[in-house]
């Protein structure tokens, strides 16, 4: 029973330490307008990976109207600046079809990275 | 006749899963471009055909891609209003209209090109970066 409890304080105590160390790796969110979206490699300039991202734009009723690429793309640069990136490269997207539990998806897909 | 209709009920449910459903984007190619990059990339990587292309007839294939690319999309995005005014009807309708599912488009063929089109941009992308050419404009 001891042995149950001191197991439990020391999980919650990791999680906790776990939770309050912040990542040495982690770059500061940028903002969106500021991140580059091209559909090619970027050749011209040194960069690093940051994380290959994914997204999905949905809409909720048949009423509502059909997302774009557009939209994807606003996403894409929303997830890539909180990731501190400098760009999104080889964008690419799904075609544009009904979701699982939506009325309609486009889903896209790119590579956050950070010049140097 | 139980029996059928609890086969007709299935094949309606199984089509509401696969029909015109969205497509997930194509996989990324692997890095071969960045600085913390595994390997590099050299003209082995490229089939013969590949390799003996020029800057010229890069540029070429892809704006050939671009615009197969864009009505293969196009193509797609025709089906997808018939597709939803049918899920519509099936949805509001309950089991009278189901069957309506069955006429739906999945456009699974032109999901499958554009996949492949992807595919062969990416390869022309590394080439010509291989090759030093120079980035394509906008088509």
């Amino acid at each position: 029973m001891k042995f149950t409890r001191l197991c439990l304080v020391a999980v919650v105590l990791a999680t906790v330490v776990s939770c309050g160390t912040p990542n040495p790796n982690a770059r500061p969110a940028k903002s969106p307008d500021s991140v580059i979206l091209t559909e090619e490699d970027v050749t011209d300039r040194p960069y690093v990976i940051i994380q290959d991202i994914d997204v999905t734009v949905s809409k909720a009723t048949i009423f509502n109207a059909d997302p774009t690429r557009d939209d994807v793309a606003r996403e894409l640069k929303k997830k890539a600046a909180s990731m501190g990136a400098d760009a999104v490269i080889l964008v690419r997207y799904g075609t544009l079809g009904m979701g699982l539990f939506n009325w309609g998806e486009m889903k896209g897909r790119g590579r956050a990275v950070a010049f140097q | 006749m139980q029996w059928r209709f609890s086969k007709l009920l299935l094949s309606c449910l199984g089509t509401w899963f696969l029909v015109g459903c969205a497509s997930e984007a194509p996989p990324l190619p692997a890095d071969t471009t960045s600085v913390n990059r595994v390997r590099d990339l050299t003209l082995g990587d490229f089939t013969p055909e590949a390799r003996a292309m020029s800057c010229d007839d890069i540029v070429a294939d892809r704006h050939r891609i671009d615009d197969d690319m864009q009505t293969l999309n196009d193509t797609v995005n025709s089906n997808r209003s018939h597709n939803e005014t049918l899920v519509g009807f099936s949805s509001f309708g309950g089991i009278v209209f189901a069957p309506l599912l069955l006429a739906t488009e999945s456009n699974d063929t032109e999901k499958g090109q554009i996949a492949q089109l992807y595919e062969r941009r990416d390869t022309l992308i590394k080439l010509a970066s291989l090759k030093h050419c120079p980035l394509p404009t906008a088509s």
